[in-house]
């Protein structure tokens, strides 16, 4: 079923054709600043210890670190900015970025716990949304279980330009149990490279029209295992 | 227009909530849920919830998402199933094949796993209920053919303050709803509850109470308003159901159905379950049944709506269904109470003056119309949350978008089989009906009455008959009717009333007498002896030696039964009977020939004849009981063991509630009444008072003694004891009689002690009570005064009033007070200086019996310093009695002739025996009044003096 979803996936994406600019101020951290970000610790801006530049010959990237000891975070960490989108009549929209997740202990460990972390579309109101505007996430929470990469993709509603005050929310939260106790051992999240630009469908099958016309989810995952 | 077609959809939609009952989808729908995140704006936990249609069919809705076992409480619900699990009333009216719906969910924060169990509930619409009645608002006028207005300034009998008019101001139709507006303004209209008679009231509010009787009338069904409430201190709203018919007698006998009422809303909460932040929120849901007043009971239950929504700020529907031995509560579509026929009953006397249960569900099986009004003030709006009415905030108005009512289609006989029932409603506890009168075991009657006319049917009559001497049957005397006759012409053996079984009558010993009447119509001599008895099986038998008197007048007996009980076996040393179980209640036992006549032989309570009586030692002894009434809440009532060993049980009394009182009350007769003694040879109540808790700030005690509402002392308050420290309080009679408002008669009273922590604020106070008497010095020449006879002359004011009189004014729109007049020194001057209506005059504190000098006269001096504004206002004079008689004169009417001149001191005499046959009773008097026309009294002004009763 998933490779199956995977290649209906790749028909649609292979439908649009970038036409724009990219909308995501300092998308690529290039100047090793957070310029154009806003950062969040459980509802209060962020602290330096959560958030910081990586940089790797040059090559800046964001970094949001939770459940070490010198963190301050307490429930999430949230990188996001602020959403301006503008296009052409019935464009949609093409969201990608590169995270690698890190967590510094694993399943394997005794009592680890899982730290998670989401992308998704923020009305400013905080509710979440996918890429049709629904209630949910463009990648949902996702358990950061040792090493892992993304190569991201996901294609946003022409509606997104229809209303102001969109933010993109990349948010990592500390995994807890039933008790609330984390298992006191970290986890990174780096973001690079994202990137938002307008989309415009150029043809698209008859079986593709019914689906955007009945809402569903047009996201792409671009999955692949990348090593450090 | 858009308004009102959103209105309407919403009116539709509310409808078809109301109509069926929710079903959970269970395996047609996958339900996928995210991991709970951190919502950075409104700090909160989110959760998405992906819905997803498995079936190929549609399913149609409207859904539900209800959200069970979470870690967490989610706070963005709508509403709470019967179970108590919040639910999230979704958008959506359909999800199509294999469609998949998004939902987020928000839980208050908190750093641990989120988990829950999410379902999704579909409304199954259930068409059984046809509509057979509505009226919709949507005209420019009240529609007359569905609706009556009720006209009256009575007070809805809990002493309501507004007049219902029939006026647009007080109820309109605008926009499609009927608004129903209580304003503040003073008002003048009929006093009687019909509207009928010349009597009139003034009262400060105006509203309007509107009701379909003889237009609307129906048994069984449901009943569905959609309304918004009005708000704040002494608003009453109610949306309610009264029979038509009465066919099982007066209120509440024929029952009441309240759809649903609320008072005070948005005002700070008094509720015991209240955080003390959230307003005044709750709607109620009621049953009023039982007997006729005041032997009514009524049970019923609260509903919230979801996150503390308060009804004043929007419009929900209210619904009722009612089924043959079943009725059912809802608010939006939530089933939250239901009552059931065994939880309800009504008694009633028949025509034959026979107490009867009612059958069935009665009263609920006879025909009800609907009432829609608004109430300001009252027993139950004006006494809680923050008392009084606040004036600020009227006009108020209770708004009605409609009123729909349909019958069961299924069985419209017995309105069975359309029900919406969710088995996680409330089922009410209500009432058993109470052994009738005449149901009532033997030991547990007011009275054991053994012999009046003929033998109580439940006992037998039998004799010690050794000898064949003695016989017995039943005469007939004038003026009495079947008297027992014993014949003993020999010296051996006696006639004895047999009780059906061994019975503890113990509860007697304390306040119990044996009475009877009794003449010797023929002996061998003029005097003669017989031994009274009371039997508990030879030889514990107990017997009064009583001399009698040959003669045909009948002399009254009168033994204490504790006195009996204790006199012992006169022919068995050291034997005794014992009132814990008796055999025979009467033994009668001629010692030589003679022929004698019994009547009206009895065992009943007796409390004048002691120098103390005992209301509580131990355990409450009869004929007082402990009562309470409870307005919400509850107060919890138990004998418990003290904590001091050496007063063995006590009464505790545990306040969960704000509005209550407890009370130590007679039993009831036959009639229902409750006993009444004449007290007045008593000097004081007196009770031990321990407080074990008591968390309020103002620590408040108030008592007070009652002869049958109104009739009753008022309210005095008594110093608070030290918490945990057993306290002696000792009231005296003479204080209840003279306290402020006191319409106490201590020849009648029932309650001679109630006893609360100060009404409004009563939460979390534990306190015992113990030794609750009447007492006595012994002295009776200072026992309270309870009538002052009247010789001449006597003035009650004569430049200062005398004793026992003071200045009173009904109706606080006329000043009283005392002035030094330039020509008769010390006078008392009133001024009607109010608009509203009012008489004014001398109030005796105590009931003066003239009837000592009904031949002689009542005169006064009286200046009248200012005719009232309105010319045509005649002065009156009015007497009245302490049992409600008067008499109501014109000024001019006096017998010497005299005009009222302005400005003159004039002498006015009138003759008591005429007033005595205008109709009041003057062994009873205990006000004197003078004042113009009923209504018109404003600007007039007056001085008083020598007042008196003389020859």
């Amino acid at each position: 079923m998933g490779h199956i979803l995977v290649v209906i996936m790749m028909v649609v994406i292979s439908s649009f054709a970038r036409v724009e600019a990219n909308m995501i101020t300092n998308g690529d951290f290039a100047n090793c600043q957070f310029l154009g970000w806003q950062t969040d610790t459980d509802g209060n801006v962020g602290s330096d210890a959560d958030f910081s530049m990586v940089n790797q010959n040059g090559n800046c990237a964001a970094q949001i670190r939770a459940d070490y000891d010198d963190t301050d975070v307490f429930f999430a960490n949230t990188l996001y900015q602020s959403l301006h989108f503008t296009s052409a009549p019935d464009t949609g929209f093409l969201l990608r970025m590169e995270l690698d997740a890190l967590s510094a202990s694993t399943q394997s460990d005794a009592g680890f716990i899982a730290d998670m972390f989401f992308v998704a579309i923020n009305d400013g109101q905080g509710h979440l949304m996918d890429g049709s505007g629904n209630a949910g996430f463009l990648l949902a929470p996702t358990e950061i279980n040792g090493a892992r990469s993304y190569d991201i993709a996901f294609w946003l509603s022409p509606l997104f330009a229809v209303s102001s005050n969109w933010y993109l929310d990349i948010q990592l939260l500390i995994g807890t149990d039933v008790n609330g106790l984390s298992d006191f051992s970290g986890s990174t999240l780096r973001i690079d490279n994202v990137s938002l630009t307008p989309f415009r469908q150029i043809s698209a099958p008859s079986c593709m029209g019914i689906l955007l016309l009945s809402g569903l989810v047009f996201a792409r995952f671009l999955l692949s295992k990348r090593s450090d | 227009m858009r308004l009102l077609v959103s209105i309407f959809f919403m009116t539709i939609l509310f409808s078809r909530y109301a109509f069926g009952e929710w079903q959970p989808l269970d395996t047609r729908v996958e339900i996928v849920q995210s991991s709970g995140v951190f919502d950075r704006v409104n700090k909160q936990i989110v959760s998405s919830v992906s819905i997803k249609n498995l079936t190929d069919t549609s399913l149609n809705g409207p859904f539900r998402l209800v959200i069970s076992d979470a870690s967490m409480p989610l706070l963005n619900f709508e509403g709470e199933t019967a179970q108590g699990s919040p639910y999230i009333a979704l958008d959506t009216q359909q999800l199509v094949a294999g469609q998949t719906l998004n939902h987020q969910l928000a839980f208050l924060l908190a750093r641990k796993r989120l988990s829950y169990q999410a379902a999704l509930y579909q409304y199954i619409d259930n068409d059984s209920w046809e509509l057979v009645w509505q009226d919709e608002f949507n005209g420019e006028n009240i529609d007359l053919t569905k609706w009556s207005f009720e006209e009256n300034c009575w007070g809805g009998g809990n002493n309501e303050q507004q007049c219902y008019t029939a006026r647009d101001k007080n109820a309109y139709l605008e926009n499609g709803l009927l608004n129903i507006v209580a304003h503040r303004e003073t008002y003048t209209g009929p006093a009687a509850p019909d509207g009928s008679g010349t009597a009139v009231a003034t009262l400060p509010y105006t509203s309007a109470r509107l009701r379909s009787m003889h237009k609307g009338d129906w048994q069984y069904g449901r009943f569905e308003i959609r309304a918004k409430m009005p708000y704040g201190q002494g608003t009453w709203p109610a949306i309610w159901m009264l029979p038509t018919d009465y066919v099982y007698g007066g209120w509440a006998a024929s029952g009441e159905i309240d759809i649903v009422e609320a008072v005070n809303l948005k005002t700070a909460s008094d509720a015991p379950d209240t955080d003390n932040i959230t307003p005044e929120n709750r709607v109620y849901g009621t049953l009023h049944y039982g007997r006729a007043w005041p032997e009514n009971v009524h049970s019923g239950l609260h509903y919230r709506l979801p996150n503390n929504e308060n009804p004043a700020d929007g419009f929900h529907v209210y619904a009722l269904e009612w089924e043959k031995d079943e009725i059912r509560w809802y608010v939006n579509g939530v089933h939250y109470a239901t009552q059931r026929s065994e939880q309800w009953y009504s008694q009633f006397q028949d025509a034959n003056g026979v107490w009867q249960t009612g059958s069935e569900d009665a009263p609920y099986n006879q025909r009800f119309h609907m009432l829609l009004n608004l109430a300001v003030g009252g027993a139950w709006a004006g006494n809680v949350n923050e008392t009084g009415i606040d004036e600020s905030v009227f006009p108020q108005a209770l708004q009605i978008d409609y009123v729909r009512v349909y019958r069961c289609s299924i069985n419209s006989e017995n309105g069975q089989g359309c029900a919406t029932v969710d088995d996680g409603a409330t089922l009410v506890q209500g009432y058993q009906p109470p052994p009738l009168p005449s149901d009532k075991p033997l030991a547990e009657q007011h009275q054991l009455m053994l012999f009046d006319n003929a033998l109580n049917v439940d006992t037998s009559l039998s004799t010690y008959n050794p000898d064949g001497t003695i016989s017995t049957s039943i005469a007939t005397v004038p003026e009495r009717g079947g008297v027992l006759h014993i014949d003993q012409t020999g010296s051996v053996g006696n006639v004895y009333v047999q009780l059906p079984n061994v019975l503890n009558l113990s509860h007697w010993r304390e306040n119990g007498v044996l009475r009877f009447d009794i003449r010797m119509i023929d002996s061998q001599s003029g005097e003669s002896s017989a031994l009274v008895k009371i039997d508990s099986g030879w030889p514990n038998v107990s017997d009064h030696l009583l001399t009698l008197m040959l003669g045909e007048e009948w002399s009254s007996v009168s033994l204490p039964l504790s006195e009996l009980e204790a006199a012992g076996n006169r022919l068995s040393n050291g034997h005794q009977a014992s009132l814990d179980s008796v055999v025979n209640a009467f033994v009668i036992e001629p010692l030589s020939p003679m022929r004698i006549q019994i009547d009206n032989l009895r065992w009943e309570y007796a409390v004048t004849e002691k120098d103390h009586v005992n209301i509580y030692i131990d355990q409450d002894i009869a004929p007082f009981d402990v009562g309470s009434y409870v307005a919400s809440g509850s107060v919890q009532i138990a004998d418990v063991h003290s904590s001091d060993s050496q007063r063995g049980k006590v009464k505790e009394l545990r306040f969960n509630t704000d509005e209550s009182v407890v009370y130590f009350q007679t039993m009831l007769d036959d009639t229902l009444s409750t006993l009444k003694y004449d007290i007045s040879h008593f000097d004081a109540v007196q009770f031990d008072l321990n407080v074990l808790e008591d968390p309020r700030a103002d620590r408040g005690y108030v008592i007070k003694m009652d002869c049958g509402h109104p009739c009753g002392s008022g309210d005095i308050s008594i110093t608070s004891p030290p918490i945990n420290t057993w306290t002696q309080y000792t009231i005296p009679l003479s204080d209840l009689l003279s306290n402020s408002g006191s319409t106490l008669d201590l020849t009648n009273v029932d309650t001679p002690l109630v006893i609360f922590p100060s009404w409004g604020n009563q939460q979390g106070v534990v306190m015992q009570i113990d030794n609750v008497k009447l007492v006595s010095d012994g002295d009776d020449t200072n026992n309270p005064v309870t009538v002052v006879p009247v010789e001449s002359p006597t003035y009650i004011y004569q430049q200062g009033y005398a004793a026992y009189w003071q200045g009173w004014d009904c109706c606080n729109n006329a000043s009283v007070s005392d002035v030094i007049d330039e020509q008769r020194g010390q006078s008392i001057e009133v001024d009607f200086y109010g608009p509203s209506p009012t008489v004014s005059g001398l109030q005796a504190s105590v009931p003066h019996d003239l009837s000592g000098i009904m031949t002689g006269y009542l005169t006064f001096s009286v200046n009248i310093l200012t005719q009232p504004h309105d010319q045509s206002a005649q002065w009156r004079l009015k007497l009245e009695g302490r049992d409600g008689s008067f008499a109501e004169v014109l000024l001019s009417d006096n017998l010497d002739g005299i005009q009222p001149i302005v400005g003159q001191w004039q002498t006015y005499r009138f003759s008591l025996s005429q007033l005595h046959n205008a109709g009041v009773n003057l062994s009873r008097l205990h006000l004197v009044l003078l004042f113009p026309d009923w209504g018109k009294a404003q600007g007039g002004k007056y001085r008083l003096n020598d007042v008196a009763f003389s020859y």
